[in-house]
């Protein structure tokens, strides 16, 4: 290129038109380095017409001089801008390069290695879960939790609860007794009943007061073969509500409400005539057979139904056995295994593995 | 309770169907456990005659059998298995299109090329007896069986031959608190008031029955010298027997209620007991050994062989009533038969017997349930005894033994005593009458119930029912004072109802008779608000936490074998259960370990082993108190504790001591000082103390001792098992930080400074994190241990138990490392210590932390005899 004063104007023009096509054509690093020598090298056009201009007039010499800078400054800007894209085009080569297998890591056993096993979670056990859930429907339904010892007197698990020695009622537990104090005079609690009694007592005494409104969840004992159905260490919770001018149809319609809210709204209770020395009148209580919704399967055996608990109004030999006035106050109870909703829940064929502890079974929940 | 339809059909005219009646029962609280219907299961079984029996060719177990099933000349073939039956026997054959009670349809089918027609079926496929072995034989070639009178005719009806009648039968689980339902007319009597139809009782009707001239008395004394056990006794004299096979309608209920046909007399006594819940007892008078009763307390050293053939002791012992039974004697005062519960076999009715003496009595229902429960000996008598039968019933009951002896026996031959000895103690529970009030009843029930509805409930069941004035009775006291007076019931309560007592029972009978569907649903008028209590929302907390850092929750039993506290280091005696199922559930638990340990290895032996397990359970110790025997109630220590079991690889010490510190940071614990020293439970040089500041235990860390985990069969001697446990009640209790606040984060630059120490080895490094802290004051932002060096050759040289192990400080897992030209002594290490510090409101100058610094350093050499590491 030769260089001409009167066109300079032009021949900037197409030197920027020849660098933009220059420039974009360079595919890599090294060709983008060679471009620019090529067009701002010693050699290049623009560095002979730069030395040029000090030939030229001082006030021709200050306008081409700043043309040739603008020229200068855009060729850099597109070099600039060129060598941005093939670095980044660059990288996410190399990056593409080793494609991480995301899939193994969600395939190895969780212990395997340190770093990826530190990051799994624990399970609470099915049970926690199961009274978790029941204990929050209670509060939501405006009772609070209560507990007691596992170990009891006779009179917490069986007198005060209107069963006097030789009832024949105590028949329907059967107890396991513990080497101290006289003979079967301390055992491990039935029931969870025995806190009904403890609750109501402080309230008598005045640490609490009337009215209750409780749940008691925990850990009973019956001397029980273990079988499919039935393991001698097993959950329940029980309720208990003692007030002024509480009904039978308080009774039925808390479990109805009980029911819905926790098994869902198509799921529904009733109540059968039933016996418990504590209450009077005493209740079954069952609910719609939450694997067929009450169309009737194995399960119910076609009835459409499953027992879930039992329930009734507080017998006022119970309140008298606790010093509350039975004239005034009056009050429901009622209570079901915590396990048994779990296995319903979860279809467990068999609550022995609840004491197995078989990890397992244990991270299904 | 097996209660038969055509049974309750003879007090109430039932046209329901079984599922109708059924559904009524379970709405009335006899729950149907299952229906039965008898009859109808052998649809399509037929009588046979066994004609020819034929090998099939190349078959070895079966053969080809020729039988007549009645179709005149036309033989029908049929292939079977079994061989215990000869040409000319009579058996059932199940028809094509038969449904046996097991649910199987017979269909024709080709068994190696011979057609079969049918089934030859033994009693257990009929489910008549276990007995599968063969063919069952309803009669055999040439038996006298063989008449057309017995119905055993090829081709005739399995049922008819079999005399079984058709029958539906209900079984029926009754509560302990109905012994009127333990009988037909007491269930009769609650289906017809339910159903609103007429119930006919049986009335006594002794002027139909022959009596002889001889007094009662005259034949056999009777004497109750125990009037407390048994309060009331009625016996008479029946002559003239011929003791025989009962006819076949009596045989057949006693059947299908599931008790087995013996003789007249002993079928008539159990039939009224069934029918009428009253049990009794018939003697051989000639075989008492001495004309006469005596009913008295047992004294030790007597005993008495059982109809059952069980040799039976009584006595008592130092408790007195509690241990002591009801004995019927003869009149020579040697037991004949326990009361309530079962007779004796030397005086039980034979073919032979020619008089009988009869007893009905009623005894006090705790004294059968204890003498039951003493004796492991429960009969249909002891469960309506001590149940409490009805004491006014006996008189019919003794009617309807003799009226249907009678008729067995014959009318002409059989002799009644004249005069019925009838004792009755003041003790006899009296018929009660209840002040009811209406309006008790419905703010009990939430009903609207007038009394004119209640009477209409409770007459059918035998109530009686009066109005009284409220004001002016004298029963009036027992209504809620300031009440609206409304209506008052005076409730006569039949005798057979023992279990009504209080005006709450009354509602009980009457919303069952209401309908409990009837009653309207409400919820309480006034509920309180619901919540935890901070204690249990803490323990979700813990929970929670404890599944965050990966560890699985578990359940293990509260039952423990003997020798596993002991294996654990823990040798005081623990709380031993009395009757436990099996000895390796005999103990409740000190400790969670033992039971997490089961847990792991059970899971180790499934080659699952890389577990991460904790629990929250109760844990018990013997009462505090030393003469535990003397206190009347000593209930064992029992607290709520907390396991964490931690065997993933790589798991130990390290990893149980970073656990509790997340629990303390999470529950802003402070005080609590980690004590390094042997824990009998854990390793003799990895294990640690936690002790509050009021010295206190709080719990243990650290890692599990190998020979402890021999013992527990965990014998992989490269598995480390971490172990944590804590005291639950005082973390989230005591401990529990519950005021705790925010600090202001700083705006300003932080100075780091790091600092290492050289000090002993005996000087734990919290100690010195306490100096530091101490010595830096409020500017000190946070302190970090980095780094922990020791000499290679002291640690390659140190044994292990002598060994200090640093981890078990404030912080842990730090490796070893460091500069080995470093000149530090043997018995001395290395704490490097990162602080940071900070003030809120002003950027620290060189000169604050050049004193900081000046401080820590000096005061950490004075308290340690430490030095700066060179
Ligand atoms: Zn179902």
């Amino acid at each position: 290129m030769t260089f001409d004063i009167s066109n300079i104007e032009q021949q900037s023009q197409s030197l920027i038109q020849e660098a933009e096509g220059l420039i974009s054509q360079a595919n890599s690093m090294d060709e983008l380095k060679q471009t620019k020598q090529d067009l701002m090298g010693d050699k290049s056009p623009l560095s002979q017409m730069h030395r040029k201009i000090g030939t030229l007039e001082p006030e021709q010499r200050k306008q081409i001089g700043r043309l040739l800078n603008e020229v200068k400054e855009r060729i850099d800007g597109l070099v600039s801008k060129r060598r941005e894209e093939l670095e980044a085009q660059e990288s996410l080569g190399q990056r593409q390069e080793s494609q991480m297998d995301l899939t193994e890591v969600l395939l190895f056993s969780t212990s395997a290695t340190a770093a990826l096993g530190y990051l799994t979670r624990g399970h609470m056990h099915l049970v926690t879960q199961t009274q978790i859930e029941l204990e929050d429907t209670f509060v939501g339904m405006g009772f609070f939790v209560a507990e007691g010892p596992e170990v009891e007197t006779d009179w917490y698990n069986f007198e005060a609860l209107n069963m006097p020695p030789d009832h024949p009622a105590r028949g329907m537990w059967d107890t396991f007794y513990l080497n101290l104090g006289a003979p079967e005079s301390i055992l491990l609690r039935t029931h969870t009943s025995p806190v009904q009694i403890h609750l109501m007592e402080s309230a008598v005494q005045g640490e609490d007061g009337l009215p209750i409104y409780a749940v008691m969840p925990g850990r009973c004992y019956r001397r029980d073969t273990p079988d499919a159905r039935h393991i001698p260490v097993f959950h329940q919770i029980e309720g208990l509500v003692v007030d002024k001018g509480i009904t039978f149809a308080d009774l039925a319609g808390t479990i109805e409400a009980f029911t819905t809210a926790y098994f869902g709204s198509s799921i529904h209770s009733r109540l059968r005539p039933s016996y418990f020395p504590f209450t009077e009148p005493s209740a079954e209580f069952e609910i719609t057979c939450t694997i067929c919704e009450g169309v009737g399967c194995r399960t119910c055996s076609n009835t459409g139904w499953i027992e879930l608990g039992g329930c009734g109004m507080v017998n006022p030999r119970v309140f008298d056995a606790v010093g509350i006035d039975s004239l005034v106050w009056s009050g429901f109870a009622f209570g079901f295994g915590i396990d048994r909703c779990a296995q319903m829940r979860y279809q467990i064929a068999d609550m022995r593995q609840m004491l197995e502890n078989d990890v397992r079974f244990l991270y299904q929940f | 309770m097996r209660v038969l339809l055509s049974w309750l059909k003879d007090f109430i005219p039932l046209e329901l169907s079984a599922d109708k009646i059924a559904e009524t029962l379970d709405d009335l609280g006899l729950v149907v456990e299952s229906i039965c219907r008898t009859g109808e299961e052998f649809q399509g079984v037929v009588v046979a005659k066994v004609l020819d029996i034929q090998p099939i060719l190349g078959a070895k177990n079966i053969q080809k059998v020729l039988v007549d099933a009645g179709d005149g000349a036309k033989q029908v073939e049929v292939v079977c298995g079994a061989h215990n039956f000869a040409e000319g026997d009579i058996v059932p054959l199940a028809k094509p299109g038969a449904k046996l009670p097991g649910g199987i349809e017979i269909q024709a089918r080709k068994v190696m090329g011979v057609l079969s027609n049918g089934m030859l079926c033994s009693a257990k496929e009929l489910a008549l007896a276990d007995d599968a072995s063969g063919i069952m034989i309803l009669g055999e070639a040439g038996g006298v069986s063989q008449t057309a009178a017995t119905g055993l005719e090829p081709g005739s009806d399995l049922s008819l031959a079999l005399g079984i009648q058709k029958d539906v039968v209900f079984d029926i689980s009754v509560e302990a608190n109905r012994p009127d339902a333990m009988s037909i007319v007491g269930v009769a009597r609650d289906l017809a008031a339910r159903l609103k139809l007429p119930f006919t009782p049986l009335e006594p009707t002794w002027d139909s029955l022959g009596f002889g001239d001889v007094s009662t008395a005259d034949l056999a004394s009777v004497t109750v010298e125990d009037e407390q056990y048994c309060q009331r006794f009625c016996a008479l004299v029946i002559q003239g027997l011929t003791v025989s096979t009962s006819p076949d309608w009596l045989r057949n209920r006693l059947l299908s209620a599931g008790m087995r046909p013996i003789n007249s007399c002993v079928d008539v006594s159990n039939y009224v007991m069934l029918e009428l819940g009253q049990p009794n007892h018939p003697y051989d008078l000639d075989r008492l050994g001495g004309a006469g009763l005596i009913v008295r307390r047992s004294i030790p050293g007597d005993s008495l062989v059982t109809l059952d053939g069980q040799r039976r002791t009584f006595g008592g012992d130092a408790r007195g009533d509690a241990g002591q039974d009801c004995l019927i004697c003869n009149a020579n005062n040697e037991p004949v038969g326990i009361g309530g519960i079962m007779g004796g076999a030397d005086t039980e009715i034979t073919s032979s017997t020619k008089q009988v003496l009869l007893e009905a009595a009623y005894f006090l229902p705790a004294a059968i349930a204890g003498t039951s429960r003493r004796l492991g000996l429960r009969t249909e008598a002891s469960v309506r005894f001590e149940r409490g039968c009805d004491p006014w019933g006996i008189d019919t009951a003794m009617w309807r033994f003799c009226s249907l002896l009678t008729d067995i026996n014959g009318a002409g031959k059989t002799v009644i005593s004249k005069d019925l000895i009838d004792i009755k103690d003041k003790l006899l529970p009296k018929p009660v009458k209840l002040s009811v009030k209406v309006d008790k009843i419905n703010s009990l029930l939430g009903t609207a119930l007038e009394s004119k509805d209640i009477g209409e409930l409770l007459k059918p069941m035998g109530f009686f029912l009066k109005t009284v004035e409220s004001r002016g009775d004298e029963d009036a006291s027992h209504i809620e004072a300031g009440a609206e007076s409304g209506n008052v019931l005076e409730v006569s309560v039949p005798s057979f109802r023992p279990d009504v007592s209080i005006q709450a029972d009354v509602a009980e009978e009457i919303a069952r008779q209401f309908g409990y569907s009837n009653i309207p649903r409400t919820r309480p008028a006034r509920p309180l608000i619901g919540r935890l209590t901070p204690y249990q929302r803490d323990r979700r907390k813990l929970k929670e936490v404890l599944v965050g850092l990966g560890i699985t929750e578990a359940w293990t039993t509260t039952f423990l074998a003997p020798g596993d506290h002991e294996k654990i280091g823990l040798r005081e005696k623990a709380v031993e259960v009395a009757n436990p199922l099996i000895k390796e559930e005999s103990f409740l638990r000190k400790s969670l370990l033992p039971g997490l340990l089961k847990a792991l290895l059970y899971n180790v032996s499934r080659q699952q082993g890389d577990v991460r397990l904790f629990e929250i359970g109760h844990v018990f110790d013997l009462p505090d108190n030393g003469a535990v025997r003397d206190v009347p109630f000593p209930l064992p220590v029992e607290r709520e504790s907390l396991g964490v079991l931690l065997a993933w690889p790589d798991d130990g010490a390290d990893t149980a001591v970073r656990i509790w510190r997340t629990i303390q940071e999470a529950f802003h614990i402070e005080g609590v000082v980690l004590k390094n020293g042997q824990v009998p439970t854990l390793h003799p040089s990895r294990g640690a103390t936690l002790m509050t500041h009021a010295e206190e235990e709080l719990g243990v860390v650290g890692e599990i001792d190998s020979t402890i985990l021999k013992s527990f069969g965990l014998v992989d001697s490269s598995r480390k098992v971490g172990w944590l446990t804590l005291d639950v009640e005082m973390l989230l209790g005591s401990l529990r930080q519950t005021n705790f606040v925010s600090r202001s984060i700083s705006r300003f630059p932080s100075h780091d400074i790091d600092l290492a120490f050289v000090v002993p080895d005996e000087v734990p490094a919290s100690a010195v994190k306490s100096t530091l802290v101490e010595a830096a004051g409020e500017l000190l932002e946070s302190i970090d241990l980095f780094d922990v060096y020791k000499r290679e050759d002291n640690i390659d040289s140190g044994s292990r138990s002598s060994k200090p192990e640093y981890f078990f400080d404030n912080y842990s897992g730090v490796q070893p490392t460091g500069n080995p030209k470093d000149n530090i002594d043997s018995g001395s290490r290395s704490l490097a210590w990162h602080l940071r510090f900070r003030a809120i409101d002003r950027t620290l100058t060189d000169e604050d932390i050049e004193g900081l610094i000046k401080g820590c350093i000096e005061k950490v050499f004075k308290s340690h005899s430490a030095r700066l590491r060179g």
